[in-house]
């Protein structure tokens, strides 16, 4: 009886019209989509290449110098384009995509695409994320708002009744006759994806164990709309009140939710200004030690302790040289200003992160925006260990550096210049994004509100056909 | 007839609850998004306070400092940072380059969270070095606010649609257009007149929503950009409700107008605006920043080693700057900036290309607007606040020009080996924004009024071509 029913169903739904379209232009819309985005990946992935290169060309390439105006001169690091990008974009566009390392700052990301782009883009794209989860649910509203309500505008339900099928079994039929399309088109859509990343070149960060994770969460999520489109389609006695009920939970759950929740994330755990952030580090750093103020009294402090140590009258006396002593030491207190500040900035991130969680459970939309670009590797946690991993190579190259001049140079020297093949002595930056484990540890709370609301949903959906 | 369908409609309305859920919906999220918008607008105006005081507390440093080095005092501050020589000034002593948020900001929040609009350049920043993103969580930037925009653009159509896509057919399937039959009115007329009253009410409350969301948050409403807006809203409004009006005079059941009447909003809202986006993105790309870094890299490595002869290029082409002194009297600062010049020079074609090629996109998005009124509304929305792209372009082009200004006024003075005293305080240059010019919305309010007008007669027309042909409106 669920076969017949199901058969019954899925020809209802091939034959309607509305979903002739709307599938076909789902269909083409992510074509187009992917072809276009992997084609950006290509070239970007290149120049992604070609820029590090080139940037350590230059690096290497120096001359002699000495180390400090090469710390000056600094290094840019460049961050590499994950391969499920492709499939969700999540905050990259609005992250900048290099760092310039240079000696007593630590500078933002720069260049994001967002800032290369007219307000409009902020309306939306047509890439494979827009239709993931915003136009595939509109997709399920279309296929099943009616499907309990045309049985009983249509008088059908007394008669699939008198066939003898239990309502759990009827449910049972319409959910898989609902979701397979669906289902259908999903698994087309990222074994198409998985097919074109896994043929191109330079695929290196590419895993199907990530693609998969992503397409079980798409899974999930629809699997939440069906369930939710199908109990709003029960409960509702009209066809035209069950389409607008199940629209406005998609437009509060994929469209408001997000905003508020960002809206109330800002005022209760605001970031500071751009401005107001300077400021703050200047004020930090202007009470510390600073490699280019040998005259203030914390460098004399320094000085006194070290010649305290060493057991010497005159800074001449010590075993290396002052210069880059103090240099590397006032690069340490920078650091460690830099460090402080930017965990403040992370601790109000995870704040507002937290005010995103707990909306998590009035819209399904936000769970899986979360763990899709997490699993994406393209979510804020992502940029934010880029930038760490670079400060800590900035951290590092500064002490190599400044510790060529504290160990070759002479007091007082003030022409001392490496020579020119020190610089290649450098470690070179590599960065690797977090594994598939680590991800979803990080994604737990997600994880879970999404589960719940599958099982909350279904569980709702099969009591409420009890008694239809 | 019409006072009677005016008074049937006015109870049917407030008996099934929908006037006084429609006024709280819509003043909940108007008052909601005005209290979005301005709390983005209050933080910028404290962030251009917190930076005007800075610059007048700096300044007052400066001067005294100047004060006591011009009256022969000591100072105790390192060499370098006493304000006697124009680098120091153009180093230390940065002015506030700024834009001030309109009355209307609230409005949008356009691109004011991805752009400053505060920034304090100093004579050794080059056009590149001037950072002007603002620092925002880029979750919030990719799920965007709830303004106005948002409210007016995305919401306010649902609820049009939610409160007009039945008129006919709730008649119908009640069979209460049977008895409307019998009386001497013609159905278009019928539904034109509810179209009217509805949309009637909803201006009312629209026009009370707005006014009082404006004073909760504590905006003036007496502007004429306010009186804009109402127009802009209640025209927008007016193009959703005469739309509703032709998918009701299809004689479609409930469900099938109101799926007709989403797709068209998905079309219009979502569809139109982020394809029009990404074609625009696709003819005018942004070149490789990457690849721009690169350049940047190597230009400047090729600047450095050939710095000999940077000052002779650089004096060749400024000869008002030659001292008779001779070359001995050319400090590190001569050789710094004439490289700068050097390097700014050969890459500001690449540097330009990037706005040349938003202005395209900008150009492109312009040019097919008139597709879809909610980018007609968005856009004049955005210029209104003045929180736009071209807002924000405007600003920077600005900022960019101060920089250079600020730099070749203390490049006079250190070619001329002048020290910088107090009475130079005065000369230094100052910034004042000029905001765009604000014009043109009455004649796209006009053009998009005209446009409602022609779906109205078009949906009247399709509905006697029906009748015409002998279908029967009460039956289907």
């Amino acid at each position: 009886m669920i076969r017949k029913t199901i058969i019954k169903e899925l020809k209802e739904i091939f034959r309607d019209g509305r979903f002739k379209f709307s599938a076909l232009l789902v269909i083409v819309l992510i074509s187009v989509a992917i072809v276009i985005g992997s084609s950006q990946y290509k070239s970007t992935s290149k120049q992604y290449d070609i820029s590090q290169n080139s940037e350590r060309e230059v690096w290497d390439n120096q001359g002699e110098k000495n180390p400090h105006s090469a710390a000056h001169f600094g290094t840019y690091v460049f961050k590499p384009k994950n391969a499920l990008a492709l499939l969700d974009q999540g905050v990259d566009k609005f992250e900048g995509i290099s760092i310039f390392l240079e000696a007593h700052s630590r500078n933002e990301a720069q260049y994001s695409a967002a800032g290369d782009q007219t307000e409009l883009s902020r309306f939306g794209e047509l890439s494979p994320e827009f239709i993931l989860l915003f136009v595939i649910p509109l997709l399920i509203i279309i296929i099943g708002y009616n499907s309990f309500t045309k049985e009983k505008e249509g008088g059908t339900d007394v008669l699939l009744k008198s066939q003898g099928i239990s309502n759990l079994k009827l449910t049972i039929a319409k959910l898989i006759a609902v979701y397979s399309p669906v289902f259908i088109i999903c698994t087309a859509l990222f074994l198409t994806a998985g097919i074109i990343l896994s043929s191109l070149a330079n695929y290196g960060s590419f895993s199907w164990s990530k693609l998969l994770s992503l397409y079980t969460t798409y899974l999930l999520y629809y699997l939440v709309f069906t369930q939710i489109v199908l109990l709003i389609s029960a409960l509702a006695k009209r066809s035209g009140i069950a389409l607008v009920s199940a629209l406005s939970f998609w437009i509060l759950s994929c469209f408001i939710a997000p905003k508020v929740a960002a809206n109330i994330a800002e005022v209760k755990y605001p970031y500071p200004t751009k401005q107001e952030f300077t400021n703050n580090l200047e004020d930090a750093k202007k009470g510390g030690l600073s490699g280019h103020n040998p005259w203030s009294k914390e460098a004399k402090d320094l000085e006194d302790k070290l010649l305290k140590e060493h057991n010497v009258n005159h800074i001449s006396e010590l075993p290396f040289n002052f210069s880059g002593y103090i240099m590397q030491k006032g690069e340490e207190h920078e650091a460690e200003v830099y460090f402080k500040a930017y965990s403040k900035l992370k601790e109000q991130f995870s704040n507002q992160t937290n005010t995103y969680k707990t909306m998590a459970f009035i819209s399904p939309f936000l769970p899986t925006r979360f763990l899709s670009m997490g699993i994406a590797g393209t979510d804020y946690e992502s940029h934010m260990s880029f930038a760490e991993a670079a400060e800590d190579y900035r951290i590092q190259t500064q002490k190599f550096l400044n510790d060529n001049n504290m160990n070759n140079s002479k007091y007082g020297e003030r022409g001392y210049k490496a020579d020119a093949d020190f610089w290649k002595t450098l470690p070179k930056f590599s960065y690797a994004s977090s594994s598939l484990d680590a991800i979803l540890q990080l994604q737990k709370t997600n994880i879970v509100a999404l589960m719940l609301w599958t099982l909350i949903s279904a569980l709702l959906l099969f009591i409420s056909t009890k008694k239809i | 007839m019409f006072s009677y369908n005016f008074t049937y409609e006015l109870k049917l309305l407030i008996r099934n609850r929908w006037l006084p859920i429609l006024s709280l919906l819509l003043l909940i999220s108007f008052a909601f998004a005005t209290y979005n918008g301005n709390y983005r607008t209050q933080k910028r105006i404290k962030q251009i306070a917190s930076i005007e005081a800075k610059v007048l507390e700096s300044d007052a440093n400066m001067l005294k400092l100047l004060d006591s080095v011009e009256k022969g005092m000591e100072v105790k501050t390192s060499s370098r940072r006493i304000p006697n020589t124009p680098m120091a000034v153009g180093y230390q002593h940065p002015r506030a380059v700024t834009m001030h948020p309109n009355g209307m900001s609230a409005i949008a929040i356009g691109q004011s969270d991805i752009f400053s609009d505060a920034i304090m350049p100093v004579t050794i920043d080059d056009d590149f070095g001037i950072d002007f993103t603002e620092m925002t969580s880029s979750v919030q930037l990719l799920f965007g606010s709830f303004d106005l925009t948002f409210v007016i653009i995305y919401l306010l159509p649902l609820l049009i649609i939610a409160f007009s896509y039945n008129i006919l057919s709730a008649e119908k399937e009640r069979g209460a257009l049977r008895l409307l039959a019998s009386q001497p009115v013609s159905i278009y007329k019928w539904i034109f007149q509810k179209m009217v009253l509805r949309f009637f009410w909803l201006s009312i409350i629209t026009i009370i929503a707005l006014i009082l969301s404006f004073v909760i948050s504590g905006i003036s409403i007496f502007q004429t950009q306010f009186i804009w807006l109402i127009g802009l809203t209640l025209v927008y409004s007016l193009f959703w409700f005469s739309l509703s009006f032709l998918i009701n005079l299809t004689g479609s059941s409930s469900a099938k107008s109101a799926a007709y009447l989403i797709g068209l909003w998905v079309f219009f809202v979502l569809l139109v605006p982020s394809a029009i986006s990404q074609i625009a993105h696709n003819i005018y790309p942004t070149p490789s920043r990457n690849k721009m870094v690169n350049t940047i890299r190597t230009l400047k490595v090729d600047v450095s080693k050939k710095q000999d002869k940077v000052l002779d290029h650089y004096l060749r082409d400024h000869p008002e700057l030659v001292t008779e002194k001779g070359n001995e009297n050319y400090s590190f600062w001569h050789k710094y900036m004439a490289s700068m010049d050097m390097v700014e020079q050969e890459i500001n074609p690449l540097f330009s290309l990037y706005d040349e090629q938003l202005k395209g996109q900008q150009a492109y998005v312009n040019k097919w607007i008139w597709l879809s009124p909610s980018l007609v509304i968005n856009k004049e929305m955005n210029r209104i606040s003045g929180n736009s792209t071209t807002d924000y372009q405007n600003f920077k082009t600005q900022a960019l020009a101060f920089s250079k200004h600020w730099r070749n006024h203390l490049i006079f003075m250190l070619y001329s080996q002048q020290p910088f005293t107090t009475k130079d305080y005065d000369t230094l240059p100052k910034f004042t924004y000029k905001p765009l010019e604000l014009n043109g919305i009455g004649k796209h309010l006009a053009i998009e009024f005209i446009c409602c007008i022609l779906i109205g007669i078009s949906g009247v027309y399709l509905f006697k071509k029906r009748l015409q042909q002998g279908v029967a409106i009460l039956n289907n």
